[in-house]
């Protein structure tokens, strides 16, 4: 019953909304509110939290993640799958190969590897959501969010979570497979709480500030690197949508020339120019399959 | 609370479990396995010291081959001890070297140096070798010193194993994740080899010989010792994964592997139960096919059982929405 409800959510550290992330969220919020007083109004505001299209969002959540459990998981490749499938193919095509290396180098390149190639995987992906028409319209879903919660996150079609899921196994089960062809059974990833240690890291530093209006930004040069909360508002606005679509580094959006740092920008707009398609979750779910989306167009 | 106590009891009793396994494993595989490898050699070169005859000689050297392919096979030593890493090397060059062994040999019987300086390569002191001076078309004195040094190089090759075994094995014992990855990959690159080099490329079932199967491709062509091996091979994975008494399969099967466990199980059985059809060290018999057939389900069940134990691919992450 848990699982329906999405309770595991809170208290699983694989999900954005654990917790602790929103706990160091919260703190990281508190810190800039304090030296940036003139925001407190806004972030604090029930407008903000209440707003219909926040609401919506809270609804959503929770009917998409029965979906996910019933439609979505039994249908998505599993990683596993595809690491075994890449090792065998590998041996088949180029032979047997046994690397000897000490534990903690292999540890090291594997935690390191999964998580630069599978930031990768998300860039591309994320880029065609955008460029490709009809992945566009599903895409709209998660950009038509007015206002931004940590929920939002979550504001995502059943097609694109089919789509993420299939990016996952193969972006994962190909680095896998590989490492396990050179290293067999001595792979192992550095982790805190069962989590790939980046990834804790950078969901710990603030990933739930991602989806809100705080608006935290790195130094410039560091936003060459890294993701700040602010550059992914500014992909979620009616000016920059066709920018940022890194998760969390930077520099795929700094090599594809997709990269906007927030230096300089004040406010921006979020959301669609075109809501009244999607200001009810069952809208959500269905105007993907009735519109015809033009590319990126908002 | 009472719980959280039955949580840790069975926690601690899945440890004691994984030590035993590990324990057993070092005294009744590998330290077990080794001895019975070196009496073999030592019995052996009594033999030759004793000038027994070829056919006692050659009985010597198949039981040695028996027990060798079960220290070979799960040679673990190396994970141990980096500086015996190429140690098996020193003792059967099996797909380890380029040259025609059998050129050499030849040149070394046929030399007028002392056979110190004539053998004065790694490769002449293998087994191989050894097979190749049995076998050959004389047995002159001259064969038979070249068997003692051989025999000797092998027996303190294996006695450096030993010592391995005996002396540095705490870690094998004590860290059980570093331990069972040590186990699964030896295991792999076993039943790769037995499955590849040692059946595929002779019956012309492997890529590299699709079709064009050649009886002389055999591990030991010429003493026709090839299946005793394979039997010796797979007994030391039956060992390891379904012995007597509780193993290293017992302990998947109890970490819920119970489906690969049996399929294990399944194929080392299917394969042992083959090769008693399969006579005349002939690769083209029939039953091959289906030999290679259980390997090939042997080796890929390996890699799924490595795959299932990897946690790291279980999950799917939230990375979506962004």
């Amino acid at each position: 019953m848990d699982l329906f409800l999405g309770f595991e959510y809170i208290i699983d550290a694989h999900k954005r909304i654990f917790y602790v992330y929103l706990l160091s969220s919260l703190l990281i919020a508190l810190l800039y509110l304090y030296f940036h007083p003139k925001e407190k109004k806004i972030n604090l505001s029930s407008k903000l939290w209440l707003h219909p299209s926040a609401k919506i969002d809270y609804v959503y959540f929770f009917i998409s993640n029965i979906i996910k459990i019933l439609l979505i998981y039994p249908l998505v490749l599993s990683a596993k799958t595809v690491a075994l499938f890449i090792v065998l193919f590998l041996i088949d095509t180029f032979g047997y190969i046994r690397l000897r290396t000490s534990y903690e180098l292999i540890l090291f390149l594997y935690t390191i590897s999964i998580f630069i190639f599978s930031d990768f995987t998300r860039y591309l992906l994320h880029l065609s959501l955008h460029k490709i028409p009809f992945l566009w319209r599903f895409h709209k879903v998660h950009h038509s969010a007015k206002v931004l919660t940590p929920i939002t996150f979550y504001r995502v079609h059943p097609l694109e979570n089919i789509l993420f899921g299939f990016r996952y196994a193969l972006s994962i089960g190909l680095v896998t497979g590989v490492f396990i062809y050179f290293f067999g059974a001595k792979i192992d990833i550095y982790t805190v709480l069962g989590v790939n240690i980046f990834v804790f890291l950078f969901s710990i530093f603030g990933s739930n500030l991602r989806h809100s209006h705080i608006k935290l930004s790195y130094y410039k040069r560091l936003e060459n690197v890294f993701v700040s909360p602010f550059m992914h508002q500014l992909h979620h606005s009616t000016k920059y949508h066709n920018k940022n679509f890194g998760g969390y580094l930077a520099i795929w959006d700094k090599i594809f020339d997709t990269h906007q740092g927030s230096e300089n920008i004040k406010s921006v707009k979020f959301g669609l120019n075109d809501t009244k398609n999607y200001n009810s979750v069952l809208k959500l779910f269905l105007t993907p399959f009735k519109n015809k989306g033009k590319k990126n167009v908002t | 609370m009472k719980k959280v106590f039955i949580i840790l009891f069975i926690a601690l009793l899945n440890l004691s479990a994984q030590t035993n396994v590990m324990q057993d494993l070092l005294k009744n595989v590998l330290i077990k396995n080794t001895q019975d490898s070196i009496n073999k050699t030592e019995n052996f070169l009594k033999d030759l010291e004793e000038n027994k005859t070829l056919d006692v000689l050659k009985n010597d050297f198949s039981k040695l081959l028996i027990s060798w392919k079960k220290v070979e096979a799960f040679y673990v030593a190396a994970d141990l001890n980096e500086d015996i890493i190429d140690t098996p090397r020193y003792i059967d060059i099996f797909h380890n070297l380029k040259e025609n062994l059998k050129e050499h040999m030849d040149r070394v019987v046929d030399s007028k140096d002392s056979l110190e300086i004539a053998m004065f390569k790694h490769s002449y002191k293998t087994v191989n070798a050894l097979e190749i001076i049995l076998y050959d078309k004389d047995f002159t004195h001259r064969h038979r010193n070249i068997s003692k040094i051989i025999l000797k190089n092998i027996l303190l090759r294996l006695n450096q194993i030993n010592d391995t075994y005996i002396n540095k094995s705490e870690r094998f014992i004590s860290e059980y994740k570093w331990s069972n990855d040590v186990i699964i990959n030896i295991l792999i690159d076993s039943s790769f080899k037995l499955r590849d080099w040692r059946v595929g490329d002779v019956a012309g079932l492997s890529r590299k010989y699709r079709g064009k199967s050649d009886n002389r491709r055999a591990e030991y062509y010429l003493s026709s010792n090839s299946f005793i091996v394979i039997k010796s091979i797979l007994d030391s994975h039956q060992e390891v994964m379904n012995s007597d008494t509780y193993d290293f399969g017992d302990m998947l099967n109890d970490n819920n592997y119970k489906k690969e466990v049996i399929l294990i199980r399944k194929s080392i059985k299917s394969a042992q139960d083959n090769l008693k059809y399969i006579k005349n060290n002939d690769f083209t018999n029939a039953n091959v096919k289906i030999l290679y057939k259980s390997l090939d389900n042997l080796h890929v069940t390996y890699y799924k059982t490595l795959v299932n134990a990897l946690g790291v691919t279980s999950k799917i992450l939230d990375a979506d929405g962004d």
